[in-house]
């Protein structure tokens, strides 16, 4: 009887859900199309620490993206990677192998915890919390004989050491050395020795011991930097020594066990080195790399004699990197000899890479690409086939004769080319370097994904499997404010493609401006000489179909880019409005540029707006997508009249985060009008705080955030409408519209912690608009529009049931077949890219953090696109069949009754 | 001569049975039958007959449309306003047959003569006018017409846009 009561019960529930997932349509995908539209790329961040472990197949590895993970030599593939918690615990602070076969990791904040991975699968052997408080900025770490030292140094008195067990975590003992010489930033520890400098001196001390003499080495020139040797059995240190004229040297200095001398070399100067000791003691040889013009050498030398050891030095065209890469380990197998050593290398521009000292570079990891900040997505430019074609449509004053003529030419050429594929003739030879599939397909899916890191590296990546196109290293600069402008897409030939990245530069922090062709990856830096306040692309297209970009200096000077576009300019500047915020300040400014004159561009301020930083915080402005549309002007509702849309493409959403003595934590949106600076609404939260993530699209605000009071995500949306009728359809003015729009909203609880959100993107906006949150977990959900409908009603009348929306439920469902990544988690998602394709129903996806990701959501089904099942070769057949069957009945019917009319 | 006159009026068609040729000819008519009295008053009616057939027959044709009205309404009554296969059809016969036949007014209107022709093709008319108007009251009560603002939304055009903006946080 129980059972059959809650089946009951169950049962209309299920069906709800069903109910649920036919209006919304599930989005899963079959098990055989995984990696048909979608592809995943993981990646470790930006190399901290590494060594090669004692089996020479894998390399251990600590990021700043707070990731342990071992690579495999051979390929470069991640064999395990385990991901720490978000800082700052789980800062990575020190990375070591343990006597055993373990990785030490030590992390963590004020309290950091000491965890072992097992290198072969990276489970997790041990982990304590460190006993006691540390300031952290003060300790060196070091791992000997199952002991964990924690070497705090205070700064010209002396240095405290903690010894901890290793496997149980107890401290089991604590003393300290005088050591007036002693500072955080001079000193390293080899091996047990700390070992400092001071001036023309270096002093070391064995801190293993408790009552340990201090050693004191006089050299004879000032020395600038220390870095410890970390391999063979001697402690050493490199030195750089001050630079005397244009000459750096560097000299390492392998410090004395008991009963040996003191071993000293120079090294080359602006080089990468590493020591390699025998097993006998004996002999000491060092790798050094040099880069000269694009070209590594790898120099291997004979530490006493000097002299160049040809067997295991090498020079080969190094094109990963501008600059000098570091050494991280030198692995050279169990046999020690040199001719096999591999190189453990990490560049300036986040790329790890491993060469063999014979020089080979066997792979390369470009792990900047883990921290990507700006996405833009690329059409392909059309074939030259096509381009040709529309080059004779395009010059409309040419006459009959010049049309026709050129007609004749286009169409010899596309006969000769149908001869050359007919016969097999290859294609006239592609200039090297170039694919030649990077055109534009029918239906606008294959792309060219622009992304720029934080490293200040550049890359084009192709959309259908990842791969890298191209790659741009941009020197010397700043990537804290990078905005990417597109200029021109392709579809202007014969004008190629243009974007601009503005960033700054990293020693006059003035504004850089790198322009560049987002297909080829080939552009020009330029120092613009001023520092950019904000910038914003022109409305209107120069003559070129180029679009070209305000920037608005620190002195609210204005300026264009290209020059020669100021006359444009002028002519839009009356209609052409900028603001500005200020996080310091609070201080919002809204400018106009209607007193510019053709000369000059003249900005002028007409408005601004508050937010007084001591009760809150300025966290974030969203304002709408330039490019975007919106298809339907209104709302159907169940009486049949439209609710009309207030789409006012000057609005902005901004987010403050206010402090307030009895709530703590206020959460306040304001949305405001960027062009007359009026606050069109605002709401705010109380005992709501960050993390915050908001998206503005069409009529509508939604954002998430975290609410202290029910300490779970809560998610709100704001609908803003103009009424039943609509003041003005022809035209929209932010300064001429009724500035009181009808709001509705509502708030929902996600149960999910939520990293990143934004909305699905289509090329006409017909297709219903979905939201694709990134969640902690790291699934991504695509959460239709609907579910967070601030129309939902509580009470269901049957005029709300006829507009067809769901009745109100306080929590959203996280269906599983609405998870975009199925079972491929990613972790630490930063951001999430839409963008629309040449197909209405479909949107492309890139989800970008630590992995990246791409597939491609159609959020009211592809209904633009034939089903797969569809077999026109068979629905070809039968119609020709049954044309055939039909004329051969016909004909046999004919000669049927001529023969019956005989009778 | 004058009863032959009228005989031969008299029988403007006959059967001649075998029977009565062999049988007595001249059998007297009955007394006080005066064969000529109801010959005459045949005779009056049957001189209108024809044109009254033709009139009677095309008001029968004429309000045909009219007198299917109430069974129309009965039938709109029964379907209800429901969107579904059954109501649909039925509107769609209501709506086809008056339309149909304004289509083939003109073979229609060849039947029709006669000195009331004007009228009766008015009313034909008229009645069909009334069972499309009939028809379309019943698709607007059943909300397939696009009566209302709604369903021309899907063709207004994005508003032009007169101010551009663009900003945000500052770059320093």
């Amino acid at each position: 009887m129980m059972t059959k009561g809650r089946i009951m019960f169950v049962l209309p529930l299920q069906v709800f859900f069903i109910f649920l997932g036919i209006i919304t349509g599930s989005n899963c995908i079959y098990e055989d199309q995984v990696g048909k539209f979608d592809w995943h790329q993981s990646y470790i961040g930006a190399l901290k620490f590494a060594y090669g472990d004692a089996s020479g197949k894998r390399g251990i590895v600590a990021t700043e993206s707070n990731v342990v993970a071992a690579l495999n030599l051979k390929t470069g593939n991640i064999l395990w990677r385990q991901i720490l918690e978000k800082e700052p615990l789980g800062k990575i602070l020190y990375l070591s192998p343990s006597s055993g076969s373990e990785a030490v990791v030590v992390s963590g904040g004020s309290k950091p915890l000491v965890r072992a991975f097992d290198t072969i699968n990276g489970a997790l052997g041990f982990e304590w919390p460190l006993p006691g408080e540390l300031n952290l900025d003060k300790v060196i770490w070091a791992i000997s004989t199952d002991k964990l030292y924690a070497v705090s140094v205070n700064n010209g008195v002396d240095f405290v050491v903690n010894q901890f067990s290793l496997r149980s975590g107890s401290q089991t003992g604590k003393w300290q050395h005088n050591a007036p010489w002693a500072h955080k930033s001079k000193c390293v520890i080899s091996r047990d020795l700390v070992i400092c400098y001071s001036g023309k001196e270096i002093h070391s001390v064995r801190f293993s011991q408790k009552d340990a003499k201090a050693f004191t080495l006089e050299l004879h020139q000032q020395i600038v930097n220390i870095r410890s040797v970390k391999s063979g059995e001697k402690p050493g240190v490199f030195l750089d020594f001050a630079e005397n004229g244009s000459e750096q040297s560097h000299q390492v200095v392998l410090l004395p066990e008991q009963g040996q001398s003191i071993v000293k070399c120079k090294l080359m100067p602006y080089s990468a080195h590493w020591v390699l000791s025998d097993p006998n003691h004996e002999a000491v040889s060092v790798v050094q790399l040099i880069l000269k013009n694009k070209v590594l050498e790898v120099v291997t030398t004979d530490c006493m004699s000097g002299k160049k050891i040809e067997e295991s030095s090498s020079a080969f065209p190094f094109t990963i990197s501008a600059s000098l890469p570091q050494l991280e380990d030198v692995i050279c197998g169990s046999r020690n000899d040199l001719s096999l050593c591999r190189l453990l290398v990490h560049t300036e521009e986040e790329s790890i890479a491993l060469l063999h000292s014979s020089g080979k570079q066997l792979w390369v990891r470009e792990e900047s690409l883990a921290s990507i900040s700006v996405v833009e997505m690329m059409d392909l430019p059309v074939s030259d086939k096509d381009a040709a074609i529309e080059k004779e449509f395009d010059n409309k004053e040419a006459g009959l004769l010049g049309m026709f003529g050129r007609r004749l030419v286009s169409q010899t050429l596309q006969f000769q080319q149908l001869l050359q594929t007919v016969f097999g003739i290859s294609d006239p030879i592609q200039p090297a370097g170039q694919r030649t599939d990077l055109v534009r397909d029918d239906f606008g899916l294959h792309k060219m994904i622009v992304v720029a890191t934080k490293a200040g590296k550049l890359f084009g990546l192709d959309n259908l499997n990842g791969e890298i196109v191209w790659q741009k290293m941009l020197t010397n600069v700043d990537t804290s404010s990078m905005q990417l402008f597109v200029q021109r897409t392709t579809r202007h030939g014969p004008y190629p493609a243009q974007c601009s990245l503005l960033l700054k530069d990293k020693v006059s922090n003035e504004s850089v401006l790198y322009t560049f062709d987002p297909i080829t990856g080939v552009g020009l830096k330029k120092n613009l000489g001023y520092r950019v306040l904000q910038a914003m692309l022109l409305s209107v297209m120069d003559e070129e179909s180029l679009r070209p970009i305000l920037l608005l200096d620190s002195e609210e000077k204005v300026y264009i880019e290209p020059q020669t576009a100021i006359s444009l300019a002028d002519s839009f500047a009356a209609s052409t409005y900028m603001y500005v915020a200020n996080t310091d300040t609070g201080i919002m400014n809204g400018y106009t540029l209607a007193q510019s004159t053709g000369e000059r561009l003249v900005a002028s301020k007409v408005w601004d707006v508050v937010f007084n930083p001591e009760t809150q915080t300025l966290v974030n402005i969203v304002g709408k997508s330039p490019q975007e549309r919106v298809h339907s002007q209104g709302r159907v509702l169940g009486d049949r009249s439209v609710l009309y849309k207030y789409v006012n493409p000057n609005l902005i959403a901004v987010v403050t985060q206010g402090t307030d003595p009895l709530h703590k934590y206020v959460l306040n949106v304001y949305l405001l009008d960027a062009v007359s600076g009026a606050v069109i609404f605002s709401i705010s939260h109380k005992r709501a705080r960050e993390p915050i993530h908001l998206v503005h699209t069409e009529n509508w605000v939604v954002y998430t955030y975290f609410s202290e009071k029910w300490r779970r995500t809560e998610i709100t949306a704001i609908e803003l409408y103009e009424g039943k009728t609509q003041s003005n359809s022809g035209a929209f003015s932010s300064l001429l519209s009724p500035v009181n729009p009808l709001v509705e909203r509502q708030s929902y609880i996600l149960p999910a912690m939520v990293q990143s959100m934004t909305p699905t993107v289509t090329e006409k906006g017909i297709t219903s608009r979905h939201l694709l949150v990134g969640l902690a977990s790291g699934a991504v959900l695509e959460l239709p529009w609907m579910f967070v409908d601030p129309r939902r009603p509580v009470t269901v009348t049957p005029e709300m049931r006829e507009e067809g929306v769901i009745p109100y439920m306080p929590e959203l469902p996280i269906p599983t077949e609405s998870i975009i990544n199925y079972n491929k988690s990613l972790p630490q998602i930063n951001g999430i890219h839409a963008a629309p394709s040449g197909l209405e129903s479909t949107s492309l996806v890139l989800v970008y953090g630590l992995d990246l990701f791409y597939t491609r959501v159609a959020p009211s089904k592809t209904f633009d696109v034939l089903k797969e099942d569809f077999d026109p070769f068979l629905i070809s057949m039968v119609l020709v069949g049954l044309g055939l069957a039909s004329y051969t009945t016909k004909r046999l019917a004919s000669r049927k009754a001529l023969k019956q009319a005989w009778k | 001569m004058s009863s032959n006159r009228i005989s031969a009026k008299k029988y403007k068609w006959g059967l001649d049975f075998p029977v009565r040729k062999t049988g007595n000819q001249d059998v007297l008519s009955p007394p006080g039958f005066n064969p000529s009295v109801s010959q005459s008053s045949v005779e009056t009616s049957k001189e209108n007959d024809p044109s009254h057939l033709i009139i009677k027959k095309a008001w029968d044709l004429a309000l045909a449309p009219l007198k299917q009205v109430p069974m129309n309404l009965f039938i709109m009554y029964m379907a209800g306003n429901s969107i579904s296969i059954f109501p649909i059809m039925m509107v769609g016969m209501l709506l086809v047959r008056p339309i149909k036949a304004l289509f083939t007014l003109q073979s229609t209107f060849k039947m029709i003569e006669g000195h009331h022709a004007f009228m009766q093709k008015f009313v034909y008319f008229l009645g069909n006018i009334v069972g499309m108007l009939l028809a379309l009251y019943k698709c607007q009560s059943m909300g397939l017409l696009p009566s209302h603002s709604s369903d021309w939304l899907a063709f207004i055009d994005p508003p032009v846009r007169l101010e551009y903006s663009g900003g945000g946080m500052s770059l320093i």
